[in-house]
């Protein structure tokens, strides 16, 4: 049974004050609009895509840290959609998250070790003293060591690869069964990512774990991924198991994007053309098929009139005319 | 360990190095010194402050400074040497008490009002804006009055002047922290409210909360001292410096300077003390404070 699964979930802003609204200003930006997905227990789902594709977005509905505007989320069986907080508040523990920012995504104030024991104390699974020797064991586990030592750092004194060890121990010593990792080593140096994308893969086997990992970075996706996801402007345009996927593109605009990555898979296709232009504003997305303002490949009629749905069973993907293998 | 937590930052205050030190020292070394002098005031003040100081035949003419009264007697013969001794006593009764007061309802309204925003925030909102659309003075008058003239009575009238201004500080503090990445991580390990609010935004608005005490500390002695001079804060003939400062007033027409002199120069003094150390800890935590 899978451990999540997601619904032609949405997620419309309202964008506009009083002022805007009596004028009829007001804009609605589609961040996610009708994205459905399964992800099965200790299985790992990239979500990769241009920025403004709505991948975070997705991220923060799955774990109902923004309300969906519509849509459906059961997680391990439980239809958490609706739920209220105080409830969710239980579930919590089990699905975790980690953020692109290191920098920001720690209490200033707070000693880290402090900061990685805190949530055993919260959840009532631990004494403090219980709390800090599990916290010494998880810093030691994330490569932070001397672990006494780093446990009194705050995090001003740590570096940003140091600081992402620290938001993972944190959430792993909740060992939860989701984990949506946003952009985890996009802001950190490059030497540093493959050990970290490795410790997350290290608890992934620990724990089963399933994850999604947004990113950008299709080397990123490759290396923790077993299947991918291409967003494009709210919606996912192909879906399907990453090497599949990386190697035969079956949407113009995974083969683009693969394109703009050229040394990650150096025997695929090179297409033809490249796409111009930016992502649309999602405020007002293109009539038809939401890519074909920049598609190499579209026609001047069906494409602009009529969206296409997603098509397969593995190997999905929503074009009119999807690039034969 | 729980020890360091408190020592280390008191140490730090005189061994780093940052913007703002030598005002932060000065300001606590004039406010140490003015509540050492209350503290002490029974062992330093050479005569009763409320009691004849001197001969009855001087007594009808205020006496200048001299050995035995430094600060001179005003027009009915108290030494003013004493009666500003135990009039620091008063006003920095009234001061801390009051800003004791306005910190604990205006921080947690303001943490509430921060947090939650929507409904709750609207409403305290327009209350604290209410109260901080009258000047500060006028509105203390007003509840003073109306409380009667006593120490606390005044105390409380300053408590409701000065809670919106913890309350907004707080509040800006507050809704930055709730919308920063790191509040939401907290949101996703499934921290309770009372938890995010109490153990991790509260720590992160105490350096604000410091600087408001100073600033509105000073704000308070110069608002205390308008209090006193209306007679709201002590009745005659007990020692304030704002009610000597009004007592004062027509000797200071006939030439009687010290009467008015060093009741102002102590209020002056205290003020710019708490001012200090105010401003100094902001400008260490370069931090921009409204000043209206």
């Amino acid at each position: 049974m899978a451990l999540l699964e997601v619904e032609d979930l949405k997620k419309y802003f309202i964008q506009g004050d009083l002022v805007d609204r009596l004028l009829r200003r007001v804009r609605t930006v589609k961040a996610v609009d009708g994205v459905t997905f399964k992800l099965g227990k200790g299985e790992t789902l990239a979500l990769v895509g241009e920025s403004g594709s709505g991948k975070t977005t997705t991220g923060k509905l799955v774990l109902r840290l923004l309300e969906p505007t519509g849509g459906r989320i059961v997680f391990d069986g439980v239809d958490i959609t609706r739920m209220k907080e105080g409830e969710l508040r239980k579930l919590r523990p089990r699905m975790q998250m980690i953020y692109q920012d290191p920098y920001a995504s720690l209490n200033p104030r707070m000693e880290v070790g402090r900061a990685i024991a805190e949530p055993l104390v919260v959840h009532g699974r631990a004494s403090w003293s219980e709390a800090r020797r599990e916290a010494l064991e998880m810093l030691e586990r994330v490569g932070l060591t001397p672990a006494k030592d780093f446990y009194r750092r705050r995090p001003i004194q740590l570096s940003g690869g140091q600081r992402q060890r620290v938001v993972i121990a944190r959430a792993m010593i909740l060992k939860p069964n989701l984990l949506v990792a946003d952009e985890p080593v996009s802001m950190i140096d490059v030497s540093m990512r493959t050990s970290i994308l490795k410790l997350l893969l290290d608890f992934k086997k620990e724990y089963n774990m399933s994850m999604i990992m947004i990113t950008h970075d299709l080397a990123v996706a490759r290396l923790v991924a077993e299947r991918v996801a291409v967003m494009y402007l709210g919606k996912i345009v192909e879906m399907g198991p990453t090497e599949d996927i990386l190697h035969n593109p079956s949407h113009p605009y995974t083969e683009a994007l693969i394109a703009a990555a050229p040394t990650i898979v150096p025997r695929a296709r090179k297409p033809r053309l490249r796409i111009k232009g930016e992502i649309a504003d999602p405020s007002r997305i293109p009539s038809g098929c939401r890519f074909h303002p920049r598609c190499p490949y579209s026609d001047s009629s069906k494409c602009i009139e009529k969206e296409p749905q997603l098509r397969g069973d593995s190997r999905i993907v929503a074009c009119h005319y999807p690039l034969t293998r | 360990m729980r020890l360091s937590r408190v020592m280390d930052p008191i140490v730090s205050l005189f061994r780093e190095r940052y913007e703002g030190k030598w005002m932060i020292l000065t300001g606590l070394v004039i406010v140490l010194f003015f509540t050492a002098l209350a503290i002490l005031a029974p062992y330093i003040a050479p005569y009763d402050p409320t009691q004849l100081s001197v001969p009855l035949e001087k007594a009808l003419e205020p006496q200048p400074p001299s050995w035995d009264h430094p600060m001179g007697t005003n027009k009915i013969g108290y030494d003013m040497f004493s009666r500003i001794l135990y009039g620091s006593r008063v006003v920095l009764y009234v001061v801390i008490t009051a800003s004791l007061f306005s910190l604990a309802i205006g921080v947690p309204l303001g943490l509430i009002s921060g947090y939650y925003s929507g409904k709750v925030d609207r409403v305290l909102s327009i209350i604290m804006d209410s109260i901080y659309s009258f000047p500060g003075i006028i509105l203390a008058i007003a509840i003073a009055s109306v409380l009667g003239p006593s120490p606390t009575n005044a105390a409380i009238a300053l408590a409701v002047v000065y809670v919106p201004t913890y309350y907004r500080m707080v509040r800006g503090q507050t809704l930055k922290l709730t919308q920063s990445v790191f509040v939401e991580a907290l949101r996703s390990l499934g921290y309770p409210t009372r938890v995010i609010l109490l153990r991790h935004i509260l720590p992160n608005t105490a350096p604000v909360i410091l600087v408001v005490f100073g600033l509105g500390a000073a704000d308070a002695i110069l608002t205390e001292a308008g209090l006193s001079f209306f007679g709201l804060t002590v009745t005659a003939p007990n020692p304030d410096w704002g009610y000597d400062l009004y007592n004062g007033l027509d000797d200071f027409r006939n030439g009687y300077w010290w009467t008015i002199f060093f009741p102002g120069l102590a209020i002056m003094l205290l003020a710019l003390g708490f001012a200090l150390i105010g401003e100094g800890l902001s400008e260490r935590l370069a931090l921009r404070l409204e000043r209206e």
